[in-house]
């Protein structure tokens, strides 16, 4: 028997291995690691990398290319981009507009899109000045089209100052400007001699267009080269090179804005030189070269930035975005579900111990999760929607891991799993917004609040989830198995117990959350809908607790009361965003209201139904036949 | 099975009590929160939660204030008479009286509580707290030259027909239309010789209340009387641009229509206020105000107001709450006067710590396996 559960043991391992070959991603792209000051955040490209293509394929890697690759390519080389199906559109109506013939993968090139888009300008334009609830689906999606084909094309022009692309012929100006006459050259090698082209500009400026000599001449020339190529100068999204001063507080700079709207530092004009190497090396084709390139420029930033920015934070976020923690958390969940399925089947308790196996290792890549987050963003899990279902899910699963390490009966486990697994999906759905680790606005910015009261009312959310499930596992084994009352008394102080520490939590998580507001907002309680929604579950859970001691309520009411519990749960945590009332509304969603619906309706129905047929049964028992 | 025992309660500890108000309670959390998005946040609030009665309809309902007042009696009630004080009910106990807590203190700052904001710009000295809902009817005296003397009707008398009659004046100031929301329309027909100031080319249209609060803008059409000069009909509006004066005689008068102001104690002094934002973006990180506390005497502190961390001084919090931008800018404080503000502090830690021992108490047996008593399982079979 114990060779069957080291077996098992390995089975887990084994498909563990599997998994992480099924994600392999390529190989470490060193412009992963290369640091990007982004939405407030200083971030890995690889983050911003799986960000940006997220706004364009809604996933964060392309079929066959990693997002760090895209994103080099789209910088260094943007011609073969272009090419490239990269934008995702599913709306027929939308295509019919734009006049673009639709594929079977849902995917366009930019080279097909922007023309077209070209075309509707006028549309475009008009769209924009009416407000946007007036404008039907298909008009609404345009002007997001618009703006995400704005959004690639200014991230595909943000190394295009390194791109030869200025000629001058004449030789007289080619040594005034240090450049060989008849070649090309890049605006960064072309805006050294900064001065002598601001006399010439002025030198013609005050002239008589007749009398221009032919130098002056080939200036007006070159200027107007020069426009074409000036019009990308708005490209400065790529803010990687950091600024003279302190590089934690102060905006970081993209080359372009370097090159226009400042003078480069001596120490800034190095950095430029090596990214212009690395530019020159990569369009050539010679990524191997590049690398070196690549590494050199790094080093200059790492020297640069000193001690008060933190390299391993950085590195150790461009992992995580790889290993995909929390995918494999439920994927652990789902083969535990599984042998449980077995344990149920055949009775042997070896496949219920190999089913927790599979749990610990989901809940350890969970928490794994949980703590690299933590490590990253140096502050509690719980900052945000998303984060808060992270959190939940996996106080959930501990809770109930808990519950099965002390019971051994595969309840917990069932409910593990089933916590573990749902909430988890509803946070993939979550994490489609963009980047997950944003910064924290004002009010919320304190750890020691978010440490204490949000992570209290989590837990207790979580734990109230819990013991709703428990419930659902009551009224099914009432159902089923009615004839074992030792064990549905055990489950019934069970789920009293746990009603008992969710009740705990959630009531000093409310608590705390007036006394945050008190020390913020200058009052305890304001009625807010959040405030109410956590108030909802506190006195559910409440009554229920008083109502089964004072004998009102019977075990089977409970049970059915602890499921209803879960629709409060639901509403507090979701429903109230969908208000966007009061102080409280940072979760932002759409399409939320039908799935919260159909959750509570299926609770509904659930403890309803399941109420109405133990009593039939039970009544049928009692008087058979009458 | 199951147990059929039902115990007998005092009428007042009754549990229907509680879980009928607490179902109630239920209810107005949910509709009371739906509404929000109608009414606004603050016509909700005093409509469903601070009042004694609603009315849905023809028919009275109980209100927020009824019902906690229903279970707050009922669990002092119980509490006083409370025999068993064992370690069995001791974390109950200990729970019950931290929510008598809880509620008595929310019952402090329900009635005796005061909120306000303070506006001040930078370089600038303010002592003045401005109501968010009140209003009043200001008349001030401007005609010496070193002060004026403020008379101010609460928003009480802001009713059609109510008389004023300022103390030291021979003034009958009667209100012929107040409106909460309202709009300037200019007058069509020709001015009547009666109207004076605004009121000649504008009127007042009544308009509904608008769920966002601030956006109400309150307006008054009064009628002056009881003196020589100068009477007729006066129109007053919230933050209007032009002032509206009147002269009797030697003395010349304001009169303004506006938020409640109260004076605080001592004056703040805003020397700067600074707004960080996260590097490259629009979010701000943190607000800031540095200031000078300002005593009567003359006395000057310094002392700094940001997010999470008010400033506290005589009884009174400041908060930092807003800011308007520009060259100069002005910092909004909340100024909050709360006597019943320890009680939710003492009534958390009360409650946790009788939670903490019922639990502790209660949760071995309920979580463990049940024990059967031995032979049990024989006279459950011979029963069954």
């Amino acid at each position: 028997m114990k060779r069957v559960v080291v077996l098992g043991y390995y089975l887990c391992l084994l498909y563990g291995g599997a998994l992480a070959q099924l994600q392999a991603e390529e190989l470490d792209n060193p412009l992963g690691s290369v640091a990007i000051l982004h939405e407030g955040r200083l971030k890995p490209l690889d983050t911003f990398a799986r960000v940006q293509l997220l706004g364009l394929q809604e996933k964060r890697k392309l079929p066959d290319q990693a997002a760090i690759d895209w994103l080099g390519m789209l910088l260094t080389r943007p011609e073969e981009v272009h090419k490239r199906p990269v934008f995702k559109l599913r709306n027929q109506a939308l295509l019919n507009a734009l006049d673009v013939a639709p594929r079977q993968d849902h995917n366009y090139r930019y080279l097909d899109l922007s023309p077209a888009l070209h075309a509707q300008r006028g549309l475009i334009q008009s769209l924009h000045e009416r407000p946007r609830d007036s404008l039907s689906l298909v008009e609404r999606q345009l002007l997001d089209l618009d703006q995400r084909v704005f959004a690639y094309e200014i991230l595909a022009r943000s190394l295009t100052c390194f791109f030869p692309r200025i000629q001058v012929d004449s030789p007289g100006l080619a040594t005034r400007m240090e450049v060989v006459p008849g070649t090309r050259v890049s605006y960064y090698h072309f805006i050294r001699k900064r001065e002598t082209l601001r006399e010439l500009i002025f030198a013609i400026q005050h002239k008589d267009p007749n009398a221009y000599s032919t130098e002056e001449t080939e200036m007006v020339g070159l200027l107007d080269q020069l426009k074409p190529v000036l019009a990308d100068r708005r490209a400065t999204l790529l803010t990687i090179i950091p600024p003279a001063g302190e590089p934690q507080t102060n905006p970081w700079l993209s080359p372009w804005e370097l090159l226009i709207q400042q003078v480069p530092t001596p120490a800034q004009v190095e950095g430029l030189a090596l990214l212009n190497e690395w530019v020159q090396v990569e369009r050539h084709g010679n990524h191997v070269a590049a690398q070196g390139h690549l590494g050199a420029y790094q080093q200059w930033v790492t020297a640069q930035c000193g001690p008060a920015v933190s390299w391993k934070r950085i590195a150790l976020e461009a992992w995580d975005n790889r290993a995909g923690l929390f995918h494999k958390s439920v994927a652990f969940y789902i083969l535990g579900l599984l042998l449980l399925a077995l344990f149920w089947f055949f009775g042997k308790h070896r496949w219920r111990k190999v089913a927790f196996g599979a749990l610990l290792i989901g809940i350890g890549c969970h928490l794994g999760g949980l703590l690299t987050r933590i490590l990253i963003m140096q502050r509690p899990p719980v900052s945000s929607l998303y984060e808060s279902i992270l959190f939940v899910s996996f106080i959930g699963v501990l809770g109930c891991t808990i519950l099965e390490g002390i019971r051994k009966n595969g309840i917990g486990l069932f409910c593990a799993t089933v916590i573990g697994i749902t909430l988890q999906m509803v946070g993939f759905r979550y994490a489609v917004d963009g980047d997950t680790k944003g910064m924290l606005v004002a009010v919320l910015n304190s750890n020691f609040w978010l440490g204490t009261h949000v992570i209290t009312i989590t837990t207790g959310y979580g734990c109230t989830l819990i013991a709703g499930l428990v419930g659902h596992v009551y009224l099914a084994k009432r159902l089923l198995h009615p004839q074992d009352e030792t064990g549905l008394k055990t489950l019934s102080k069970n789920m009293g117990g746990l009603a008992l520490i969710a009740l705990f939590f959630t009531l000093f998580g409310t608590i705390l959350g007036g006394i945050w507001a008190d020390q913020s907002w200058g009052r305890f309680w304001g009625w807010d809908p959040k405030e109410n929604g956590a108030l909802l579950i506190v006195l559910w859970l409440m009554l229920l607790l008083h109502g089964r001691v004072a004998k009102q309520i019977q075990p089977l009411g409970f049970a059915c009361g602890l499921v209803l519990a879960n629709i409060c749960v639901a509403l507090a945590w979701f429903g109230v965003n969908l208000l966007s009332v009061g102080l409280h509304s940072y979760g932002f969603t759409e399409n939320i209201a039908t799935n919260l619906l159909t959750f509570c309706s299926f609770e509904v129905c659930f403890s309803g139904a399941g109420y109405i047929a133990v009593r039939l049964r039970e009544r049928s028992i009692r008087s058979p036949g009458l | 099975m199951g147990d059929s025992y039902q115990p007998k309660y005092p009428w007042y500890a009754h549990p229907a009590i509680m879980i009928y108000a607490t179902l109630w309670l239920m209810v107005l959390l949910v509709v009371g929160t739906l509404a929000q998005k109608g009414m606004g946040l603050y016509l909700a609030q005093q409509v469903y939660f601070s009042s004694w009665f609603f009315w849905a309809g023809p028919l009275p309902l109980p209100g927020g204030r009824l019902v906690l007042a229903v279970i707050g009696t009922s669990l002092v009630l119980k509490l006083v008479r409370e025999r068993s004080w064992g370690l069995q009910m001791l974390g109950v106990n200990i729970v019950h009286l931290g929510a008598v807590l809880l509620l008595m203190g929310g019952f402090l700052t329900a009635y005796f509580s005061e909120e306000g904001s303070l506006w001040v710009s930078e370089g600038e000295t303010s002592a003045t707290v401005r109501d968010y809902h009140d209003l009043e009817l200001a008349l001030i005296d401007t005609s010496a030259t070193s002060h004026d003397d403020v008379v101010a009707y609460a928003a009480g008398w802001l009713y059609p027909g109510e008389v004023i009659t300022p103390e030291g004046t021979a003034l009958r100031i009667t209100v012929k239309a107040f409106a909460r929301n309202c709009r300037l329309v200019q007058r069509k027909a020709a001015p009547e010789s009666s109207l004076r100031g605004m009121a000649e080319r504008f009127e007042l249209v009544a308009l509904g209340l608008d769920p966002q609060g601030e956006r109400n803008r309150a307006g008054v059409l009064l009628d002056i009387s009881g003196v020589s000069e100068n009477t007729g009909s006066y129109l007053l509006v919230e933050h209007m641009p032009v002032e509206q004066t009147l002269s009797v005689g030697e003395r010349s008068f304001k009169l303004v229509l506006r938020k409640e102001q109260r004076r605080l104690p001592f004056a703040i002094e805003l020397l700067d206020f600074e707004r960080v934002v996260y590097p490259g973006t629009d979010t701000p990180k943190s607000f800031r105000s540095v200031v000078h506390v300002v005593e009567e005497n003359g006395l000057k502190r310094r002392a700094v107001i940001q997010m999470n961390e008010p400033l506290r001084h005589r009884g009174y919090t400041l908060y930092q709450s807003s800011f308007t931008p520009g060259q100069v800018e002005t910092s909004v404080l909340a100024v909050v006067q709360n006597f019943g503000r320890v009680f939710p502090y003492l009534s958390s830690l009360v409650m946790c710590a009788g939670l903490l021992l019922h639990l502790l108490v209660f949760l071995p047996m309920l979580i463990q396996r049940q024990r059967k008593p031995a032979g049990s399982k024989r006279v459950e079979e011979a029963a069954a």
